[in-house]
């Protein structure tokens, strides 16, 4: 019989230190994201299932389930006020507006409770971490440059944008009109076909006409979301042009279609339809081969045509 | 002014600007961070405008559980949005927008510490908790050895309920705050977390009291 090393007594700083230790990743325990996406419905059954009987024999991921699942569901109603203080803050500094943040950091006036947030040091970026990089962004960086001369500089450029901006459009730019047809923003295009696996490549996308449709707008993408090809159709279906021909097979291609109005506006649009090609049947073996039901089982689950909305 | 996240710089009579900007909300948040990388500019920025705005109120809400209180709260946003920012170059929608969202907005609380901070300045009851008692030599090294963490999770696992557990995982793993995991479990007893850390405290320092040995916890018989 073997025991374990351990100390005769134990402090509670030890306890708390050994807790830590022992709530690292488990060799069997999912990524924590793996949580979100079972609170969004995106895992199959099998999975979801496998995911649940795990939480109910790890504390930690139990707990990572129920953070997830805070997420997904949202604000909570009771504390409006407080989410929508932070928003005002959030939308005070955006973070890829730098004429925003920087105002914010000046001292200019803000909304909601902002007044009360702790700004950080002058002279300084507003956030002390996470430095942003990246193409996306474009801070200008005036190093060497007095703190007050800065920040004065920003409330004069907020306060003249603001007030060019109310003297110019004092309410917000109103959406356009719903125009006659029946088209009504947010509709749906649907029955896109091809959609889940097919036996061929498709040589035409198409799906159903929508009511005061002038021209749509298809878009193919890899599997990846690079944009294969978009281009515009006076109604359905739409020819896949040469460029993108021949598709391959095995690999996931997804699409879309807006439906636009005589103007060229963008009223409906479709949910992203995924479709993939079924890979050439290597040569059949001598004799007649029967058909088990089971394969066609797993065919059908292989893939399925994915619902992507704008929001979780 | 909610409006004022995609319309500051246009105006009534500008239809096109309005066209575009009812086009942008249409899209998808893959399709805007796509739309963001191809077109830099003015472009990327009011499809950020959009792409942030839709996600504002949730990771606020998310953060307001967490960090428990509107400025802690805010706080923690301004650094989520700012490192999402900084990472979305990265993002190649291999998931949703909001997964990756999600696992940026988690990992950012936790890097923070909020929470290990709060804990810090309100200490459990002296008068709750077992009276704290000099570490031995040699426990600093046994800290770090594998054989010590399985004890430990041995014992999570055995000797504490789940809420227990899921409690403690929460405040020493992830250090939320005490009022925070309370409202995140919707515990609803009196005192909250806080009795679910001593219980749990208490169940495993008394599982050392009585050897605290692998053996004992069944784990090798």
């Amino acid at each position: 019989m073997t025991t374990a090393r351990h100390p005769e007594s134990l402090s509670e700083i030890d306890l708390e230190r050994r807790l830590r230790a022992a709530f690292g990743p488990g060799a069997g325990c999912p990524p924590p994201e793996s949580w979100h996406r079972a609170a969004l419905g995106e895992l199959a059954e099998e999975e979801r299932a496998r995911l649940a009987a795990h939480a109910a024999s790890c504390p930690a991921c139990a707990a990572e389930r129920d953070l997830a699942a805070a997420f997904g569901a949202g604000p909570d109603p009771a504390a409006a006020d407080d989410v929508a203080a932070v928003v005002a803050r959030l939308e005070a500094r955006p973070p890829h507006r730098p004429a925003a943040r920087g105002a914010a950091a000046a001292g200019a006036p803000r909304e909601g409770t902002a007044a009360t947030a702790p700004e950080p040091p002058r002279g300084r970026p507003a956030e002390p971490t996470a430095r942003p990089a990246g193409r996306l962004l474009r801070f200008p960086r005036l190093a060497g440059a007095p703190a007050a001369v800065l920040a004065a500089a920003a409330a004069l450029v907020l306060a003249l944008g603001l007030g060019a901006y109310v003297l110019r459009a004092p309410q917000p730019p109103p959406l356009p009109e719903r125009t006659g047809g029946g088209t009504v923003r947010g509709a749906a295009v649907r029955g896109l076909v091809p959609s889940g696996e097919v036996d061929s490549a498709p040589a035409v996308l198409t799906w159903e006409p929508v009511a005061g449709a002038a021209r749509y707008r298809v878009t193919l993408l890899a599997a990846d979301d690079a944009v294969l090809w978009r281009g515009e159709v006076a109604g359905p279906p739409a020819p896949l042009p040469d460029a993108v021909m021949p598709l391959s097979s095995a690999v996931a291609y997804g699409w879309s279609v807006e439906a636009l109005d005589a103007g060229g506006r963008s009223f409906a649009r479709s949910e992203r339809a995924t479709f993939r090609i079924h890979p050439e049947p290597e040569a059949a073996p001598a004799g007649p081969r029967r058909p088990r039901a089971k394969d066609d089982h797993r065919s059908a689950k292989r893939i399925q045509p994915t619902r992507r909305g704008r929001r979780a | 002014m909610r409006g004022g996240r995609t319309g500051w710089t246009l105006r009534a009579d500008e239809p096109a600007a309005v066209e575009e900007r009812v086009e942008r909300e249409l899209l998808s948040d893959e399709e805007l961070v796509e739309r963001a990388r191809r077109t830099p500019g003015t472009e990327a920025d009011a499809c950020l405008d959009v792409l942030y705005g839709r996600w504002y109120a949730k990771v606020a809400g998310w953060c307001l559980r967490i960090a428990g209180d509107r400025d802690r709260a805010a706080e923690l946003a301004q650094e989520v949005f700012l490192r999402v920012h900084s990472r979305l170059d990265g993002f190649r929608g291999a998931s949703r927008f909001s997964t990756w969202l999600y696992a940026v907005t988690r990992s950012v609380a936790i890097n923070r510490g909020i929470a290990e901070r709060r804990r810090r300045e309100q200490p459990l009851d002296a008068e709750t908790t077992p009276e704290p008692v000099d570490p031995t030599p040699g426990a600093a090294e046994d800290l770090e050895s594998a054989e010590a963490a399985a004890w430990m999770r041995s014992a999570l696992a055995e000797a504490l309920e789940p809420d227990e557990a899921r409690v403690l995982y929460l405040h020493y793993a992830l250090g939320l705050t005490l009022p925070a995991i309370t409202a995140l479990l919707r515990l609803s007893n009196k005192s909250g977390a806080k009795a679910f850390i001593v219980s749990g405290k208490r169940k495993l320092l008394r599982r050392y009291g009585e050897g605290g040995s692998l053996s004992a916890a069944g784990r090798n018989p």
